[in-house]
């Protein structure tokens, strides 16, 4: 709190990046960008595991497959059930 | 779109990702730059697609992995040529193909004339031949402000004129003149407006003279409708002069004219009972080289010449044109006009004849026509009540002796 008011915190997604956090871009439930990690640990048609920096991103669902997977980012497409996070 | 075109000029391959560990391969692939699309798992471990050029990379990092990468589809142009490595004739009639298309893309082929209707097609075009702008002739000799200022000049009828290429082709469209050129000069004789024929007046809006008829009454031929005498008074109301003027106006009034037309109660139709080609000719640009009887058709037939001209899209026209006439043999049959026909012609009549009307300035308030048939021929008369523009100017007449004399 500074004079009184609390402090307004704006996390803009440099900032995050920054802070080596993954970025999660999630378009309805059919469509999942994922930048800035490490790599993928797991890739099967229900389970999708990416390795970030900071923690483990966990995509389950059905007929997952990732349309393109680069160095800086990569597109899972399918039936997403859930993502969850976990530690790494 | 774009990404898979160059995808598909680049070539890439499906392979399948197997060994001890296909997920640390996966992810080398992408730590070097390689970009993996359509990954996903497979019972033999993961499948995707590469471009070909990375592959050879991939094949580097798979040995560093210890994973197993084989290829299981192919697809793009390096494939495609690799196939048809053999077909030497096929690849150089594409090229050659490709050549000819563009070189004729250099030319003009086709000239396209629009808006015209006093002057021709063919006079147009023959104008444009001797000025050299025609069909073969290069794109960039072409001057499209020279041929509008050409034009111009050589026909007065035509007010604007724009030229415009367009793939290979050269569409000018021309706006003729319709109006007076000149000026009509008036007449300042002084005169009456008198009418014509018998009528009944609807309108009357004088613009010089006097009007000595007012709406709604009842006019004969010769009547005078518009005064050009002004009498000039004096303060005591004594008749000073005559000022003579050119009396006009704009008098409408309905008036009833006679209407007749007649024709024969048969139709004569031709039915074609045969066709047979006659002639082919293929023409390149301005040559020509046909066969076929060069004998004219006989009594009962009739020929026709279809051109026929490849185009690619609407504006790209390739010079060939191929001309086939064909001789059509007939018989002609005549039958009686049913009642409906009849009627139908008869209307046809009245209203061609209602155009002509129309452009004489008259409209159709009413007929009262009566349609007859004989043996041979249909009749339709009776009377039409035309209203429209009524007077015609007449020179004054001389004022007796004892009147005071007409001014100038």
């Amino acid at each position: 709190m500074v004079g009184g008011l609390p402090l307004k915190r704006d996390h803009s997604v440099g900032e995050k990046l920054l802070m080596q956090a993954a970025v999660l871009t999630c378009t309805g439930r059919h469509e999942l960008i994922v930048e800035n990690y490490r790599g993928v640990r797991v890739l099967t048609d229900r389970r999708i595991e990416v390795q970030t920096r900071t923690c483990l991103v966990i995509v389950e669902g059905e007929e997952l497959e990732a349309s393109y997977y680069t160095r800086e980012e990569m597109r899972i497409t399918g039936n997403i059930c859930s993502i969850q996070y976990a530690e790494r | 779109m774009f990404r898979k075109i160059l995808e598909w000029l680049r070539g890439r391959v499906q392979v399948q990702i197997g060994g001890l560990s296909p997920e640390r391969f996966l992810n080398l692939c992408a730590g070097n730059g390689l970009i993996l699309r359509g990954l996903r798992k497979s019972p033999e471990g993961y499948q995707c697609w590469m471009l070909l050029p990375e592959y050879r990379e991939a094949r580097r990092l798979a040995r560093k992995a210890r994973a197993t990468v084989r290829v299981r589809r192919k697809a793009g142009l390096p494939f495609l040529l690799f196939r048809h490595r053999k077909r030497k004739a096929f690849a150089a009639g594409i090229l050659l193909a490709l050549g000819l298309l563009w070189s004729f893309s250099l030319f003009l082929w086709d000239i396209r004339i629009e808006g015209n209707t006093r002057y021709t097609d063919d006079s147009i075009r023959s104008f444009l031949s001797e000025k050299g702008i025609g069909c073969g002739m290069p794109m960039d000799a072409i001057a499209c402000e020279e041929i509008e200022a050409v034009l111009r000049n050589q026909y007065p009828q035509i007010t604007w004129v724009s030229a415009q290429i367009s793939g290979v082709r050269l569409t000018i469209q021309v706006k003729e003149n319709f109006g007076l050129l000149e000026v009509p000069e008036e007449d300042g004789t002084p005169s009456d407006l008198v009418a014509e024929a018998d009528g009944v007046i609807t309108g009357i809006v004088t613009t010089s003279g006097i009007p000595q008829v007012s709406a709604g009454e009842q006019v004969t031929q010769g009547q005078v409708l518009i005064s050009g005498r002004i009498p000039l008074y004096d303060d005591s109301e004594t008749l000073i002069r005559y000022q003579e003027v050119s009396a006009s106006g704009t008098v409408t009034a309905q008036i009833q004219v006679p209407y007749a037309w007649e024709r024969s109660l048969f139709l004569e139709t031709n039915r074609v009972v045969s066709r047979r080609l006659k002639g082919v000719g293929l023409r390149l640009g301005s040559r020509q080289v046909s066969a076929g009887s060069p004998v004219g058709a006989g009594a009962m037939q009739y020929r026709l010449t279809e051109y026929y001209t490849p185009r690619l899209f609407d504006s790209f026209v390739l010079p060939v044109t191929l001309e086939l006439t064909t001789e059509y043999t007939y018989e002609v049959q005549v039958r009686r006009m049913t009642e409906a026909e009849q009627a139908q012609a008869a209307e046809q009549a009245l209203a061609e004849q209602t155009v002509l009307w129309e452009e004489q300035g008259y409209r159709v308030a009413r007929t009262d026509l009566q349609r007859s048939a004989d043996a041979f021929q249909l009749t339709v008369s009776g009377t039409v009540i035309l209203e429209g523009p009524l007077g015609v100017s007449q020179p004054l007449e001389a004022l007796p002796e004892e009147r005071p004399e007409a001014a100038d």
